[in-house]
């Protein structure tokens, strides 16, 4: 097996997958390895005790939450991975920690362990639609509070006309409405628009 | 009322009144001009060099275009109040430079006698203060009345810091009126041609508490925290535009021009040259035989600079060459040049070099210095400005009372 | 019939001060602020977006625009994570020069940033000193690659050219001079007593608090942490060369300053040992046309001026990235903000702000 992997996905030494394994067993879903940087992937539920325990273990003591982001498969049951990528200030090491979210389901929030996670996770409920359990402020941060849908999707429109997918609603407060906005989108309209018409061109 | 009565004590008064105003009002709006230059040669940039020969016309541009600007009133302001408001804030200043003598003798035209002044209080300087503190009704006003934020706390800084500051400045006033044993400016002057000195040296504390009172009291940096653009856009005139705004801008300088005058009647000897009462400097009334070879050889040196890059030292050379000439000029007395002097002319020559010294300080300490912050300068007005005048004041009284009365 | 009430003042976005289009929130009681909220995000132009439909080097320009102040860390960044996804290296003459370029653009960063902060403070002329020194910097970058702010000089896997002839010397000409015009600022700043007073103990971030608000950089090591990505992750040539971290103690607004100004020093240390051991030999490694590196995934960091840029790429096994993301300092040490400035005056925001060295693009992506 490890044969006919490329040198990329060769395993590097981990201490924190080493523990993780001794002292987490059953919260490990997998351990992958890639250019030099271990990934673990924990299940929703474990989540917050997985990484309290590697912030708080003496020999890991991950302190600096450098990332946290999401990705979409949209073919996944669970779409949303939500990564942490973690590094130890004092011990020098870093891991990346992921769990798998399905839409509709709320991650707990990472808040209360590192609070740089806030305005992480509202970028993320902003652009990825993953609302976050717990958080102080789940609101929009990059796009304005009126925005509909969360472009960061896979299947967020990339073209058309403008007004047939982003509209702005009358809205204070900025909720996941993707779903709820059936309305079909009108094809690409701004493209045609611009052959009929000429106008845009140059 | 005879004519003749009607002549000299309205009309040529008027006309004098409209000069003299003229002339200041010219020179303060030169003032600016002269500020962005030494300012952009302070930052290694080229100052206003389109209108006219090297921006010489800027100041006539500048107001050309500030009064043909739309002249907008926000939403929400209080029409009157912000319309009063920046009249309130000009016309005491010009009502201060009335009091001002800018030369020693009076001059003779067409046979009317015409006073270096326009009015000799014998309270001038109370006068002087008294207008000062009602510039800062227009100063509030226009904040309150723009209905704006930034222009309230504007507003708000500047009546605080204004307030604050004119307690140390009446007080380093009060050390010269006890050596001069007046309040009228040209008897100041005359007790400074009487005892010999500028009053500067005798009151070193009381000049530095006046100049550092009165560079906040002209919100100047690093007192400039009304109009501190970082924090406040522009404070209390960031909703004027036009001549409105114009003319907080000349109530700005103004009041500089009218600070400087006053630093240079009470302390600089307004109108006297260097060293009045020895005879071998006689020939400095002829002022100008001094400066204009400091001037002109420094500024060849400071072309040279430019040509060569030698940092300013050409400029320091030849300012330092141009002064020993123009020295030896005057001690020689080369052609007779040095007699020439016409008093008159002599006092408003020297009145006009040490208000632009002390203007040149201004300028200096806003090339140089951060911005106080707000409690650090409540904190130097009332915890160091204010003890250090009032001991002024007292060891003032203290030594003319062991000298028997007399400084 | 008299009532006091809080004001909500709104700094921004169009503000002389906020250094492009942020928005504060500023709850005051007088001129003391009882909270700030920042409001960002005027500048988004989703980035992260435009990357899933880019090739692996048409997104390089891209990274350019993000923080366009320090345009050569986000190039490096993004070279060395899809370097890392690919498994090659650059090789070594490569590695020396981006190294002299990122150390450049370092100094050019921190005088931007010097000169705004002075600015912001009141101190008009430090504006225009710092200036110039930059400008010779981008002169040199100029030369270098005909851009003075967006480079894109490099490539994966190397650089787009060698440097260009007698452009070492050029370097060693600014390396000479800079040093007296270091000496030019600390008299105007380091001792001038209102700068000291407007900055010390201003905006204080205590050790614990910036490590776990995530801030990154500057700002970190000012609070007494000693942690820079060029020592503790060492990428380009950074292993090879000898450089201290500047550590701060008090972790306020002075401090930043002072780390800032010595991490200027350390720089000219960096480029004058890289340019002395300059290895010869090519610039570019052996890498395809058509850049497809195999499925998986990487987290790349370096030290931009601002702090910890990490590029995370998620590779699909195609010629485009399947999802980028850029953890940018200023988003993470902007967050920082309100900690700082609570139960200061309205004055200390600008200079907070200044001392955090935020660039809103790079923020807003």
């Amino acid at each position: 097996m490890a044969g006919d992997t490329s040198p990329l996905d060769h395993p590097v030494a981990s201490r924190a997958v080493d523990l993780l394994r001794a002292e987490k067993t059953d919260a490990l879903a997998g351990v992958t390895h890639h250019a030099g940087q271990a990934l673990a992937r924990v299940p929703l539920e474990r989540l917050i005790e997985v990484l309290a325990f590697l912030r708080d273990h003496d020999e890991l003591r991950f302190d600096h939450l450098s990332n946290l982001t999401a990705v979409h498969w949209p073919k996944n049951d669970k779409p949303f991975e939500i990564v942490y990528h973690l590094y130890s200030i004092p011990k020098r090491h870093r891991l990346t920690v992921k769990t798998a979210v399905a839409e509709g389901e709320a991650p707990p929030t990472a808040t209360g362990l590192w609070p740089t996670a806030n305005w992480h996770e509202r970028e993320v409920f902003d652009l990825f639609g993953v609302r976050f359990e717990g958080h102080p402020d789940m609101t929009r941060i990059l796009l304005t509070d009126e925005w509909v849908g969360h472009p960061l999707r896979k299947d967020y429109p990339l073209e058309g006309n403008p007004g047939d997918h982003v509209q702005y609603r009358e809205v204070t407060t900025a909720e996941h409405v993707y779903n709820n906005d059936k309305a079909p989108l009108r094809g690409f309209g701004w493209r045609k628009e611009v052959e009929k018409t000429g106008l845009g061109r140059g | 009322m005879d004519s003749q009565t009607l002549m000299r004590d309205v009309v040529v008064p008027a006309i004098q009144i409209a000069v003299f105003l003229g002339v200041v009002l010219g020179f303060v709006a030169y003032m600016q001009l002269i500020e962005r230059k030494l300012l952009a040669f302070m930052q290694l940039r080229l100052s206003p060099r389109r209108v006219g020969w090297h921006g010489i016309l800027q100041p006539i541009a500048d107001t050309v275009k500030l009064i043909i600007k739309e002249d907008t009133i926000p939403a929400g302001a209080d029409r009157f109040l912000f319309t009063l408001a920046p009249i309130l804030t000009v016309a005491p200043a010009i009502l201060g430079l009335a009091v001002i003598p800018v030369a020693g003798a009076p001059i003779t035209v067409l046979g009317w006698e015409i006073k270096p002044y326009i009015a000799d209080l014998n309270i001038a300087v109370v006068f002087l203060l008294a207008i000062g503190s009602l510039g800062i009704y227009g100063i509030i006003l226009g904040g309150w009345a723009s209905n704006s934020k930034y222009s309230l706390l504007g507003a708000l800084r500047s009546s605080a810091q204004m307030v604050s500051y004119e307690v140390p400045l009446g007080f380093a006033l009060i050390g010269v009126m006890m050596l001069a044993g007046s309040a009228s400016l040209v008897k100041i002057v005359e007790a400074q041609k009487a005892a010999g000195w500028w009053f500067v040296f005798p009151q070193v504390l009381g000049f530095f508490c006046y100049f550092v009172s009165a560079l906040a009291e002209t919100n100047r940096i690093p007192f400039d925290l009304p109009e501190a653009e970082a924090e406040l856009v522009a404070g209390f005139h960031t909703e004027y535009s036009g001549m409105k705004f114009a003319l907080f801008f000349m109530a700005e300088y103004t009041n500089m021009f009218l600070v400087s005058c006053l630093a240079t009647v009470a302390f600089l000897g307004g109108w006297l040259r260097p060293f009045p009462n020895l005879e071998a400097f006689a020939w400095l009334e002829n002022g100008w035989l001094l400066v204009v070879p400091v001037v002109g050889a420094g500024f060849a040196g400071w072309l040279l600079d430019q040509r060569f890059g030698s940092g300013l030292r050409c400029m320091f050379i030849g300012g330092v060459l141009g002064g020993l000439v123009g020295f030896a000029l005057g001690v020689a007395d080369v052609g007779g040049l040095a007699s020439m002097a016409i008093p008159q002319l002599s006092g408003a020559f020297w009145f006009s070099m040490k208000v632009m010294l002390i203007f040149f300080l201004y300028i200096w300490f806003r090339g140089t210095y951060p911005r106080y912050r707000y409690d650090q300068l409540m904190n130097l007005g009332w915890k160091w400005l204010l003890p250090l005048s009032i001991a002024n004041v007292i060891v003032t009284a203290v030594v003319m009372l062991l000298r028997g009365g007399t400084a | 019939m008299f009532r006091t009430e809080e004001m909500e003042i709104n700094m921004g976005p169009q503000h002389p001060s906020t250094h492009g289009v942020l928005r504060l929130v500023l709850q005051l009681d007088g001129e003391e602020i009882k909270g700030v909220r920042p409001v960002i995000g005027y500048l988004h132009r989703g980035v992260e977006k435009l990357c899933e439909h880019r090739t692996y080097p048409m997104i390089e320009p891209l990274t350019d625009r993000l923080d366009y102040v320090a345009a050569v860390s986000e190039n490096l960044g993004w070279c060395g994570a899809v370097e890392a996804l690919l498994g090659v290296t650059p090789p070594p003459r490569a590695q020396y020069v981006r190294v002299v370029l990122a150390e450049l653009q370092r100094i050019a960063s921190h005088l931007l940033w010097l000169g705004t902060h002075a600015l912001d403070l009141g101190a008009m002329t430090m504006f225009f000193y710092a200036f110039r020194e930059r400008e010779m910097i981008l002169d040199l970058f100029e030369s270098f690659c005909g851009a003075r702010l967006t480079y894109n000089s490099m490539r994966i896997g190397g650089l787009y050219e060698d440097m260009p002839r007698g452009w070492i010397d050029r370097v060693r000409h600014f390396l000479k001079i800079f040093p007296g015009r270091m000496r030019e600022y600390e008299d105007l700043l380091t001792v001038n007593r209102i700068f000291v007073g407007r900055t010390r103990g201003v905006g204080v971030l205590s050790a614990a608090d910036a490590v776990a608000w995530g801030v990154t950089g500057p700002p970190l090591r000012a609070s007494g942490v000693n942690y820079d990505v060029r020592k503790a992750i060492p990428y380009a040539a950074y292993a090879d060369l000898e450089f201290d971290v500047p550590v701060g103690e008090h972790g306020d607004t002075y401090d930043r300053y002072l780390v800032r100004m010595e991490e200027m020093r350390q720089s000219l240390r960096i480029l004058h040992q890289a340019l002395d051991r300059m290895p010869d030999g090519e610039v570019r490694a052996k890498v395809s046309k058509f850049i497809k590196p195999p499925a998986g995934e990487v987290y790349h960091v370096v030290e931009s001026p601002r702090g910890e840029q990490g590029f995370y790429v998620v590779a699909q096994s195609g010629e485009m990235p399947y999802r980028v993301r850029f953890r940018s300092p200023s988003f993470v040490n902007l967050q920082a903000l309100p900690l700082m400035c609570r139960g200061r005056l309205v004055a200390d925001v600008t200079a907070i702000i200044g001392s955090i060295d935020i660039v809103l693009g790079d923020c807003d992506r």
